[in-house]
């Protein structure tokens, strides 16, 4: 188990600066929420841990080792990667389509395997669709099913775009209280949420991007502050506690216009 | 062992189809002909059996499998299900090398085929090589493909006579009939390499079926995947088509006949679609030699004529059924 470290990453995308030297860190055990206004770079700073893209300046370390240097099916192991969307064009069943996270394992249909898949299913309660054409499935099945994807891998850090977006509020709950789990079993999780009622209350840490730039990081409750909320997004929040839990909700824009759209170069 | 019943039963049937194809012929002689009492009977029946019917027949099947085997490899690449050889242009260079050698008199027609085939997967390369994305390769290719039709139709314009344009023509509606050894001998080397290179795709394709971030996070290296599938095809279809002429269709046809057959698993669909293509190739030619009726009907004739419905009624049910 070891740490992901981002350490002053930036990329540069047709003369954008899409990421801005991003300095944040996954520790095993840490449920990370990544979130910002659309087109602020939460995506990209996921897909270059993933090993989707290069950043230009700075590099991605794993316990300490840079990601480039990994070979590609230790990073595959070690790296789970769930994007943003993801569709097959073979009505394949659900459980190979989840059997393909064991594909950096050998692939074969070893019992360790054939369990993974299995706790995997499981784990996002979607086994009775296992033998089902994976195409044939509603948006937010589809969704569970890659979400099991990338639990089959196993690995020690997962790297989720938007698992909740299809989802309706019960799964939502659901995958969020499934992610708290595998961080309490140890594994590191960033997860881009666009849900801030979701990061407030479920994440440990949440990280604030927008425009490419880290506007904050720490935990969630005092990092979602309402000047934060308001310089990131142009919100001003409803907020509460439940409980131990705090209560976030998005309710009214603030003065001024949104910055999403206008490209700072 | 219900499992690879698929598997069984299509080597099962290739192997009859082998025996079928061996005893049939314009001659009415049988393989055990050649161990008759009467020696002149018995020469005459080896000749045939050794010299015409297995070279005939092993071509056949070789290329049959190149089209079967690449057809599921680019439809897996490229995730369309439209996708076959013809597509990334190397079948019409292979054909454009051929026509340019006999239209030369070059050393080999056989030997230039090959030799388009090879400069279309370097031509691929420098294309579609460095950029990412199969969109541009799929591109490249009809773009490529296109050119050497334009090509050829061009060396049929100019052909200096009618006869020659004619040996073209029928050249290019491709066959196995009247194929020696030395086809194959020329032919098999570049073939087996390419099911090699093709063979060795199947992980990377399983993972595509997810699309290409999730093939590469799954470790996947997709310039790998790419390249081996341009010059396994370039080497087997290329080769195929060199000696045999252009056949359309079958690379098209046979991995979607037998994709649900064998759970839409892209590392039993290759070995599979390498079978049912040796398969519908073999048949064919088998059905040609039994009606025989005046010229002999051609095979990429007979399986375009085939195919094309087929073809038709594929993109029927993609747009209307779900």
């Amino acid at each position: 188990m070891s740490a992901l470290v981002w350490e002053s990453v930036s990329l540069r995308r047709g003369g954008r600066l899409v990421l801005a030297e991003i300095a944040l860190r996954v520790e095993p055990g840490e449920l990370l929420g990544l979130v910002g206004p659309n087109g602020a770079g939460k995506s990209t700073a996921l897909r270059c841990a993933a090993g989707l893209e290069r950043p230009s300046a700075g590099q991605i370390t794993l316990g300490g080792v840079p990601l480039d240097s990994l070979d590609t099916a230790a990073r595959a192991r070690a790296v789970a990667f769930l994007p943003q969307q993801a569709q097959s064009v073979w009505p394949i069943p659900v459980e190979a389509a989840v059997a393909l996270g064991r594909l950096p394992h050998g692939g074969g249909g070893t019992r360790r395997d054939r369990d993974a898949v299995d706790k995997a299913l499981e784990a996002v309660g979607i086994t009775p669709l296992r033998h089902r054409p994976i195409t044939a499935l509603s948006g937010g099945e589809r969704a569970l099913a890659l979400l099991a994807r990338t639990l089959a891998v196993e690995s020690d850090l997962l790297l989720l775009d938007e698992p909740c977006a299809a989802l309706d509020p019960h799964h939502r709950l659901a995958v969020m209280e499934l992610l708290g789990h595998l961080a309490a079993a140890g594994r590191g999780i960033a997860v881009v949420l666009h849900d801030l009622a979701l990061a407030a209350r479920f994440c440990h840490r949440v990280a604030v991007l927008s425009d490419g730039k880290l506007l904050a990081a720490g935990p969630s409750e005092a990092t979602l502050s309402d000047a934060l909320l308001a310089q990131a997004f142009g919100i001003r929040a409803h907020r509460g506690r439940i409980g131990e839990e705090s209560l976030l909700i998005p309710w009214q824009r603030t003065a001024g216009p949104h910055p999403a759209g206008e490209e700072q170069d | 062992m219900t499992y690879y019943r698929t598997e069984a039963a299509l080597a099962l049937s290739l192997l009859v189809l082998i025996a079928v194809s061996t005893a049939i012929g314009p001659t009415a002689l049988m393989p055990w002909d050649s161990l008759s009492a009467d020696p002149v009977r018995a020469m005459l029946a080896r000749t045939i059996l050794v010299d015409i019917r297995l070279p005939r027949t092993v071509l056949a099947v070789l290329a049959g499998a190149s089209l079967g085997l690449s057809g599921a490899v680019l439809q897996g690449l490229m995730r369309n299900p439209l996708a076959d050889p013809g597509v990334i242009g190397v079948s019409s260079m292979a054909a454009l090398g051929s026509v340019l050698a006999f239209y030369f008199g070059l050393w080999s027609v056989a030997g230039g085929g090959i030799v388009g085939a090879l400069c279309a997967a370097l031509l691929l390369m420098i294309l579609a090589g460095r950029a990412p994305g199969i969109l541009t390769l799929m591109l490249a290719g009809v773009a490529l493909s296109s050119l050497a039709v334009a090509l050829t139709a061009l060396a049929l314009n100019l052909a200096p006579s009618p006869l020659a344009a004619y040996e073209i023509m029928v050249w290019l509606m491709g066959s196995v009939a009247d194929r020696s050894w030395i086809h194959v001998e020329t032919a098999a080397p570049f073939i087996l390499v390419g099911w090699g290179l093709l063979f060795a795709t199947g992980r990377g394709l399983a993972a595509l079926a997810l699309g290409e971030d999730v093939a590469r996070s799954l470790g996947i290296n997709l310039g790998r995947l790419r390249m081996m599938a341009i010059v396994g095809t370039a080497g087997c279809v290329g080769a195929s088509v060199a000696v045999t002429g252009s056949i359309g269709f079958v690379g098209l046809v046979v991995p979607h006949l037998l994709r649900p057959l064998v759970g839409h698993d892209s590392r039993r669909l290759l070995p599979v679609s390498a079978l049912g293509g040796a398969i519908l190739l073999l048949a064919a030619d088998c059905v040609i030699r039994l009606v025989a009726v005046g010229p002999e009907l051609k095979l990429g004739v007979a399986t375009a004529l085939v195919g094309a419905p087929f073809f038709l009624a594929l993109v029927l049910r993609l747009r209307g059924g779900p």
